[in-house]
Parts: structure tokens; sequence; C-alpha cells
């Protein structure tokens, strides 16, 4: 009797020691699949994280000295409107409101008679040059703003809300960063390979150009275009 | 009693089968761990790395999260400071003037009608088996993007992030970056606007219909909660460097 209940102790201790064991061995096996790789993608995730926090917590500290700015104007009633003023004309040329002149590309596009432009060029140029660092972009003199429609509407494209012919030559303009002007016309000259190439549109026969510009003016979106769709943004036609 | 003896026996005979089962199984494993403990040991002081810096990433994670709220406090606190200065010293109007601008650059929370359109990988997408098509891919977040601009979208956001004027979706390696943030699939697009004409434009595009077809398996989901809320753009407190160019002139 006691043999057996010795045995079944050495048994149960055994089991346990054995379970341990193969989750050890589990673990490790676990370990084992850390590559090099998978660290160097860890540590570049985790650079990237203090590089952003770093930069987070020094906006922070401004805003916590702008706000002890603030607060010592409302108690001394004497508010410093000029910088306000300045922060409400930087909000507006952020925000496309402001007419904006610098170096930049001028990319027309044409197709062969007869045959009609595609919005979709448009859209990819359009894409590419916000990759490439544009800090403002028009079309046909039509500024661009985060919701601006570039669609197909018949005979027409319809960008914020006005109908351009798809028979004439479109110009897209955009204010990029001249240092990267190399890189940049290397990048579109790899769009414009790749478009001409696309069997569905090859018969469209389409003339792309490329014209780096000293001085370029890219005019203001009004307010009441369309393009910012105000009506939704406040709520008012709820 | 015979009986009993021979059944005792045979009682013993299987819990001594069993042990001896479980001792090989044991030494088997033990012999196993001890080689791969001496053969791996410079993949272990990798591992031990790897577990730091995850510690580490975990803990900058928490941080930027505790940042962002804080930042997003200190903007709220910021932007009622300036209105009531604003309007206390009789600058109503430059006070909303103010807002009209945040508010058409981006830099404030909307919310209102709209869509929430899902885009992810196929579910068990297996690399040797499923077509490219069945991954998300940073093209598919600018045609998305493109059809709700084009079906009238006021505001839009991908994963919570704001995109404005300056925003791109490019892939950089093997992660999709918009804002300078890196996102990870589902992508969530939020879309304000009339939810009718949104998810139209996205149940007829031809490439989402195509891509979402059993045998290549995108995830396409579109869903119209009563209201959608797209959050600020999350640099409006430092949008400098977006107008570097733009200023000056």
């Amino acid at each position: 009797m006691k043999q057996a209940i010795l045995r079944n102790i050495a048994f149960t201790a055994v089991c346990i020691i054995l379970g341990i064991l193969i989750a050890l061995q589990m673990k490790n096996v676990n370990l084992n699949s850390i590559s090099e790789e998978n660290l160097a993608a860890l540590q570049t995730k985790l650079i990237e994280y203090i590089d952003k926090n770093a930069e987070l917590s020094a906006r922070n500290a401004e805003l916590y000295e702008y706000v002890r700015i603030l607060e010592n104007d409302k108690a001394s009633g004497n508010a410093q409107v000029e910088s306000i003023i300045r922060e409400k004309e930087r909000a507006a040329l952020f925000a496309g409101l402001r007419e904006v002149r610098n170096y930049g590309i001028v990319i027309r596009v044409s197709c062969g008679e007869g045959v009609e432009v595609r919005d979709s060029v448009l859209r990819q140029f359009v894409n590419e040059l916000r990759n490439l660092g544009a800090q403002a972009i028009a079309i046909n003199d039509e500024r661009l703003v985060a919701t601006s429609e570039i669609r197909n509407s018949g005979s027409l494209i319809i960008i914020n809300g006005n109908g351009y012919s798809r028979a004439e030559p479109f110009e897209i303009k955009a204010i990029t960063d001249p240092q990267n002007e190399k890189s940049i016309l290397d990048y579109l000259e790899s769009i414009r390979t790749a478009i001409l190439a696309d069997s569905q549109i090859q018969n469209d026969q389409y003339t792309i150009e490329f014209l780096p510009v000293t001085e370029l003016t890219l005019p203001a979106l009004s307010e009441d275009s369309i393009a910012f769709r105000i009506d939704l943004l406040t709520g008012q036609n709820q | 009693m015979n009986v009993k003896t021979d059944n005792t026996r045979h009682v013993s005979l299987r819990q001594q089968l069993m042990l001896f089962v479980v001792m090989l199984l044991f030494g088997f494993i033990v012999a196993n761990h001890v080689q791969s403990v001496r053969a791996r040991s410079e993949t272990r002081s990798l591992a031990v790395i790897y577990q730091q810096r995850e510690r580490e990433l975990n803990e900058q994670i928490k941080l930027n999260e505790a940042l962002m709220q804080e930042n997003t406090a200190l903007n709220k606190q910021k932007d009622e400071l300036i209105s009531a200065l604003l309007v206390n010293q009789g600058y109503a109007e430059l006070s909303a003037e103010l807002q009209q601008v945040r508010l058409l650059a981006g830099f404030t929370e909307v919310r209102g009608p709209g869509i929430v359109l899902t885009l992810n990988d196929k579910p068990d997408y297996a690399i040797l088996t499923d077509s490219d098509a069945s991954l998300v891919h940073d093209g598919d977040i600018r045609h998305a993007l493109d059809l709700l601009r084009n079906a009238g979208a006021a505001a839009l956001s991908v994963n919570d992030l704001r995109i404005t004027n300056v925003s791109y979706i490019r892939c950089i390696g093997s992660t999709i970056r918009c804002n300078q943030y890196r996102m990870l699939p589902p992508f969530v697009i939020k879309a304000l606007g009339d939810p009718a004409q949104l998810a139209a434009a996205i149940a007829s595009d031809p490439l989402f219909s195509m891509r979402h077809l059993p045998d290549i398996g995108l995830v396409v989901t579109v869903e119209t909660p009563e209201e959608v809320v797209i959050p600020a753009f999350a640099e409006a407190d430092s949008f400098g460097s977006y107008i570097t160019l733009l200023e000056g002139n």
C-alpha cells in the first residue's frame, strides 16, 4: 500500500517535471524562431517610437508654454491678437485658402486627336505628387484640397465642382522642394513610362511633359468652394 | 486470492510500462533541451535582447498614448483660451474666422453621417497559394480615398489619421505609411458625407468587387453607423514643416 502511494507520488512528480520541461522546450522553440531580421525590425520600430515621443514631448512643452502665456493674457486682459492672426494665416496657407508662389513643377497631360484625357491619369499624378512631398497642388488652376474630386463626367473632368473639357490638355502644378528636383523628375518619368506602357490606355496616345518652373503661382481655393463641403463639416445639413 | 495477485501484478506491470514511457519521454526532452540550450546560446542571447527591446517598445507605446492624450487636452485648452480671449477683447469675428480656418484645414474633430470602410488582407492568407491581390496595398487605400472624394466625402481618415491637403499614403518596405505614421491592417477608412452615396461608390467599384470575390478574398466591408467621428490632424499644433515652401511668398 505504502509502496503504491510512493509510486503514485513519484509518478505525479515526474509528470509535473515533464510538463515544466515541455513548457520550457516550447518557449525555447519560440525563442529560436527569432532572427536578426526580427530584431532589426523591432529596433527600427522602437527607434521610431522614441523619436516620435521626443517630438511629441517637445510639442507638449511648447503648448504648455503657450497656454501659460494665454492664461496670463486672459488675467491681464491683454490678448496677443497679432500672434493669433499670424497663426490663422498659417492655418489658412495649410488649408489651401491662400494663393502661394514658389518653385514648382508643371505636368502637361494631353491625348491624341479625338481622344479624351482620363481622370485616373490625373489622379495618379496627383497622388504621386503628394507622395513626393508637394505642399500645394492645382489642376488647371483649381487648387486641390484633401476632399477635392477629380472625376469624369461625360466629356468633362469635374474638379472642385467645376468641369474641364477632356479634349483639352490638362496642366497640373505642384510646389515641391527644389532640392529634390532630380529625384522628383526621375520618379515622375517612371510614372510616365508606366502610363505609356499600360495596354489599356496605349491607344490614347498620351503626351506627358514635365517642366520645372522657378516661380509658380497656385491660386487659393475659396472657403465657399463645394470641395470643402462646409455644410457637412458643420452639421448644417442634419 | 490468486485472481487478486494476478490483478495486482497486472496493474503493477501497466504502471511500470507507463513510467517507462514517461521516463523515456522525459529523457528525450531533457536531452533535446540541453542540446538546444548548448547549441543555441547565440540565439538565446538574441532572444534576450529581443525580449528586452519588446519591453522597451511596450513602454514607449504606453508613453506615446499618454503624450497623445496630453496633447489633445492641451490643444483643447489652447483653443478655448484663444476663443475666450478674442471674444472678451471684442474680436468675436476673428475668433469665428480662426475656427472656420481650422475646421477647413482639418485641425478639428468632425462628426456626422458617413461610412466606415474596412479593407483587410484575406483571412488566413497563404503566401504560396494566395495571390498578391489578396493583400491590401497602398494603392488600394489611395483608390478608396479617391472613390470617396468623388462621391462627396467632406472629411476622411485612415486608421484614425486625418487626411489633409498634404497627406500621403505610401508603401515603405513592408509597411504602409500615412502622415508619417506606420499603419497595419485592417485599414479602417472613415468618411463623412451622404452614407448611401459613399457606400454605393464602394459597392459599384469594379476593382473592389473583383478583389472581394471568394477566390481572391480581400476583405471589403462597409458600415453605416449613425455617427462617424473623424479625428483632428494629429500635428495640428505643429504643422509648420508642411508649409515650409509656402510661407514668405
